[in-house]
């Protein structure tokens, strides 16, 4: 069944008009209004023909059929929405399901201005984990209207792959990268693109620096799977 | 590992960034690239320094005494200075374009700096002159080999201006405050540039400014590194982002920076095409940042697409094609780039990110005069302003073909022939395979990366080389391929590159799974013999008859491989090759 691309209902006009959109720099979905979550075929385009419902828009899809770029869309600023950012929001609520993601991985960075346009900067997460290399660019119109997206659009729908190395276990793997040894500053978790896969991969990404002197840090990322070193930038990998 | 700890003379806590930064530049003469973003990698790849060459005891022929006027005289004779400490519109001496290009300096009106004593602070930026003074200490594992200099603010005004300030006798000398002026008043132009004559502002992130750049080695720094006991140059320039953390390995530092290297024969800062190639990545920020796989491999076009940026923008600033005409050399790896040479997509490919942003630079160079400035320039900052770190050639070119439809059709027409001319969208990223030397024509080594250098985690076993290799078989013939890495040491042998080859079409990559793999109808082992060259020959039978076949270089080292020749040649008969493979597809 197709929806119209365009249709206002009440609980989309709620999703919009919530006041935090406009003043948080959270997470997007941190802002939504019912403390059950809203799925996205509640207020979005589950089923919808995209194409059909923006017939100028021209498509660009990457090798495994995620979106890339989306160009001329010439999609009006809704009355009650006062920015790019909640231009920006309200769209992803509406159309996300349709662009093969969801408004919860989202989170807004920063809106930047040139000529006149409005761009939005928006960046992945998967829960709280920020998936590297995810962000999608937003350009609005003079106008306000949408002009185009263009981003790297990991599908909302892959799990995560887990492994069963724990942040401790991979504090102790990165902890060996000198051959004096080496102290951990920080961690965090972040989710890799598995190539062109479409699958996300957990990895620990570890802040280090050597021991005994004074601080020339590495970042590492082990593989939650089986401790993999997958990379590591540091002076002695430069050397 | 290299460390470093702050110093006794450094200007803020940020420094060990700088060290590692600047040090990865020094000693990666094989480093691809630049970068803006996460590779404060060297801007153009920079030769060993000669280990017997002191960085301030230079020839007869570095000296610049045609440079010093008058001036110190007569402000001798000059009354009492009355005025203020810094006058309202101070001049100072500059290089309008570089010393090679200007006889002599010009006197120029340098804006008000915010510093009261005279300091050269502007608004969005401030200049710091990298002295001959040990700063930060350097480590590698846990022993001291050197230092980094001292970053300070010298030039300061003598009756309420900078016209004392004039270039040093020697080139070379770090002892150099006119780069400081030079320096601050070509940032002011070409910030002013793209603020008020393009509308386009950076992100008001304040930048550090470091003219001069050099590094001092231990005797057991310079054995460990390569360099000299003392201060060693700087043949470089580069652009850090805040917070960024270098591909290479550099620690991630919490401004900004661009850093301009004292190198053996000239100042970078001297060379105000370099100046403003490096201020673009600044202005760039976040875009155009990141290698991504794609169907062809490890896509490198968007780091290509900054450089490209940066000499065009440079090119275009000063209405001069030619990039580094002083800083660099006619030829070589570290080479002048000209962004009015025409270079297509995928003949000139190579997976560097200056040499092939010349593609992109070239191809914007050509719009200019089939636009003019007044069209094209708003397109290409549209252009910027959508686009994401990963965004390479393809979708440049789509972003810039949807600006120029927005623009008109006849701005859309020219914008779309040059696209496909220049084959920015589409390209297989297959360089004809010829012949292949590096420093020949402007050509740096074809870089196949380590494990370790990707982030990607499907590469576990190997990494495949940015680009393939394509030829047209003769019938009935073989094939000899002959390719040499450049070679760390006489005692350890570069690890040996693996080829695979596919006929017809170019080597798809497939990740199903989370696994990296092409589908290559054959891949062959190849032996390391005389230290670093490799050779092969491919009878008929592992070849497509008369037709294509495609060619890729794959690494199982966790380090890079440079390759810096390669050649083909076409056999009578297999038995005149060497290492004749045998195939049975």
């Amino acid at each position: 069944m197709r929806r119209q691309p365009w249709r206002f209902t009440p609980l989309l006009a709620l999703i919009i008009g919530w006041p935090m959109l406009a003043t948080s720099q959270g997470a997007l979905d941190a802002q939504r209004p019912s403390p059950a979550p809203v799925k996205t075929d509640d207020v979005g385009s589950g089923g919808v023909d995209f194409q059909a419902a923006f017939p100028t828009a021209g498509i660009t899809r990457d090798n495994h059929g995620n979106i890339r770029m989306i160009t001329g869309l010439s999609h009006p600023r809704p009355a009650n929405v006062a920015s790019a950012r909640e231009h920006a929001r309200e769209f992803l609520v509406r159309w996300g399901d349709a662009l093969g993601t969801s408004p919860r991985q989202w989170r807004y960075e920063k809106t930047t201005g040139y000529g006149g346009r409005e761009t939005v900067l928006l960046s992945q997460r998967v829960g709280d984990i920020p998936v590297i290399g995810g962000s999608m660019k937003m350009t609005f119109a003079a106008n306000g209207a949408l002009l185009r997206i263009n981003g790297v659009i990991h599908s909302a729908r892959q799990s995560l792959l887990r492994g069963p190395i724990n942040r401790a276990q991979a504090h102790t793997i990165a902890s060996t990268i000198a051959t004096s040894g080496a102290a951990v500053v920080s961690s965090r978790e972040v989710a890799l693109p598995l190539g062109n896969s479409g699958a996300l991969l957990l990895a620990h990404e570890v802040l280090v620096e050597p021991t005994g002197v004074e601080v020339a840090r590495s970042k590492v990322r082990i593989d939650s799977r089986d401790g993999r070193v997958i990379s590591r930038t540091s002076m002695a990998h430069s050397l | 590992m290299i460390l470093a700890r702050p110093g006794k003379h450094t200007h803020m806590n940020t420094s060990r960034a700088r060290a590692a930064a600047a040090v990865m530049c020094l000693f990666l003469s094989s480093l691809p690239a630049c970068g803006p973003g996460q590779d404060p990698g060297p801007d153009m790849p920079a030769p060993p320094t000669p280990p017997d060459m002191p960085a301030r005891d230079l020839g007869a022929a570095d000296m610049r005494e045609d440079l010093v006027d008058d001036l110190d005289a007569s402000m001798d004779m000059l009354p009492a200075y009355e005025g203020p400490l810094i006058k309202d519109s101070p001049r100072g001496l500059v290089w309008p374009n570089n010393p090679t290009r200007d006889e002599e300096t010009e006197q120029v009106v340098l804006g008000l700096p915010t510093d009261p004593t005279g300091a050269l602070d502007a608004p969005g930026y401030s200049i710091y002159l990298c002295a001959n003074e040990e700063g930060e200490e350097l480590y590698l594992d846990g022993g001291l080999i050197g230092y980094l200099c001292d970053e300070v603010q010298r030039a300061f005004p003598e009756r309420g201006e900078y016209l004392h300030l004039k270039p040093p006798m020697n080139m070379a000398s770090a002892d150099d405050s006119f780069s400081e002026v030079h320096t601050y008043f070509h940032i002011a132009q070409i910030e002013h540039y793209f603020a008020q004559t393009l509308g386009w502002q950076r992100a008001p992130e304040h930048l550090s400014v470091i003219t001069n750049y050099q590094y001092k080695l231990t005797p057991s720094g310079a054995l460990e590194l390569g360099g000299r006991t003392g201060w060693n140059v700087m043949d470089n320039a580069f652009f850090i982002e805040a917070g960024g953390v270098p591909v290479a390995g550099a620690v991630g530092r919490e401004d900004p920076a661009l850093i301009f290297g004292q190198g053996l024969r000239v100042d970078y800062s001297y060379d105000t095409s370099i100046v403003y190639h490096e201020y673009v990545h600044a202005l760039i920020g976040d875009a155009f940042r990141d290698d991504f796989v794609d169907l062809y491999g490890i896509n490198t076009t968007p780091r290509a697409i900054n450089e490209g940026l940066a000499d065009f923008f440079a090119a275009t600033f000063r209405e001069d094609p030619r990039i580094g005409e002083f800083a660099l050399s006619p030829n070589g790896p570290l080479a002048v780039r000209d962004v009015s040479i025409k270079r297509t997509c995928p003949e000139d490919m190579i997976g560097q990110y200056h040499s092939d942003g010349q593609i992109l630079s070239s191809m914007l160079w050509h719009l200019r005069g089939e636009l003019g400035d007044e069209v094209l320039l708003p397109l290409v900052l549209h252009t910027i302003e959508s686009a994401d770190s990963v965004t390479g050639f393809d979708t440049f070119a789509r972003l810039l073909s949807a600006e120029a439809a927005i623009a008109g059709a006849e701005t859309a027409r020219a914008v779309n022939e040059a696209i496909d001319t220049w084959g920015l969208k589409g390209c297989d990223r297959a360089r004809p395979i010829g012949s292949y030397q590096a420093g020949v024509d402007a050509l740096p080594p074809l870089h196949v990366p380590g494990l370790l250098e990707v982030t990607d985690p499907i590469f576990t076993e190997w990494t495949p080389a940015p680009i393939q290799l394509v030829m047209d078989v003769p019938r009935g013939k073989s094939v000899q391929i002959t390719w040499y890495q450049n070679s760390g040491s006489l005692v350890s042998p570069p690890t040996p590159l693996d080829l695979a080859i596919k006929h017809h079409t170019p080597l798809r990559l497939s990740t199903e799974g989370g696994v990296a793999m092409f589908d290559e109808d054959a891949l062959f082992e190849v032996p390391i013999e005389n230290i670093s060259a490799q050779t092969i020959t491919l009878p008929p039978e592992c070849l497509a008859d008369g037709d294509r076949v495609y060619l890729l270089l794959r690494n199982g080292s966790t380090m890079g491989a440079q390759v810096n020749f390669l050649a083909t040649y076409i056999l009578d008969a297999p038995s005149e090759g060497r290492n004749v493979v045998s195939c049975s597809f």
